[in-house]
């Protein structure tokens, strides 16, 4: 039997490509003003629910048997609770943008979104713990310190930056994003070292 | 670390992924085990010894 593996980084480009065509939707919407308030709100969550389910389905469908039972689980863990953070996000917009609310009640919605986004981490932490492959495990570990890496290079630079005035203070609430991006380019690359 | 996996495999036939079926460990794993890129954990290690029946040193070389 052959354990020949065909190249797949082509239908990996093509998946990368249209999530970067999916991803530029919003900032066209915001530019063009063509939608407004709850309008907008409403597009945005109709985008994001798209935008993850081709994610969710084109990996599934690209890595087609190479996913484990914790891996699927994983999965599925982390759609619901990036589905909650779309309902949380938008919530939380849509009672902020009225302005009337003050006090704890205030708090608590301003950082309800955080809260799936807490989620998330543990389902990564989950996923450690539950996943039988030891290779799998390592690779999955050392691509999170090479996330934590980025993110903390970027950030010292850029508070040190910020701190002379020279550019704004950094949005914090990327910094997850940030560290979900670098954690998962830094995957195929660490794979190619033991192939 | 250098092992006689790849031998072993092919003295029985066996594709990697029928290997990794084995031993429960997915198919990228046998590769990064074969490549001596990556070295199994000492109950992976036992595993991989008990299912061709030869004791741990007789797969895995240690250079030094």
């Amino acid at each position: 039997m052959s354990d020949a593996v065909k190249p797949t980084w082509p239908r990996w480009a093509l998946f990368f490509a249209g999530a970067a065509a999916l991803s530029a939707i919003p900032f066209g919407l915001a530019f063009s003003h063509a939608l407004k308030g709850a309008a907008m709100l409403v597009a945005m969550g109709v985008w994001f629910v798209a935008y993850m389910a081709y994610v969710f389905v084109g990996s599934s469908r690209l890595k087609a048997g190479r996913i484990g039972p914790a891996m699927r689980r994983y999965r599925r863990r982390l759609a619901g609770a990036m589905l909650a953070y779309c309902v949380a996000l938008m919530g939380s917009l849509a009672l902020l943008r009225g302005g009337a609310l003050t006090g704890p009640l205030l708090w608590i919605v301003a950082a309800a979104p955080a809260i799936p986004i807490l989620g998330v981490l543990v389902v990564m932490g989950l996923y450690l713990k539950e996943e039988p492959d030891e290779f799998e495990r390592a690779v999955h570990v050392e691509a999170m310190l090479w996330g934590l890496g980025v993110v903390l290079a970027l950030t010292t630079v850029w508070g040190f930056l910020s701190n002379a005035q020279v550019v704004p203070a950094p949005p914090l609430f990327l910094v997850f994003p940030l560290f979900c991006l670098a954690w998962g380019v830094s995957q195929p690359l660490i794979r190619r070292r033991y192939q | 670390m250098k092992n006689r996996l790849k031998v072993l495999r092919a003295e029985r036939d066996w594709s990697q992924a029928d290997l990794a079926d084995k031993l429960q460990v997915s198919r990228q794993t046998i590769n990064a085990l074969e490549t001596g890129k990556y070295d199994p954990s000492l109950p992976l290690a036992f595993r991989i010894a008990r299912l061709f029946e030869q004791p741990i040193e007789a797969i895995f070389q240690d250079e030094a």
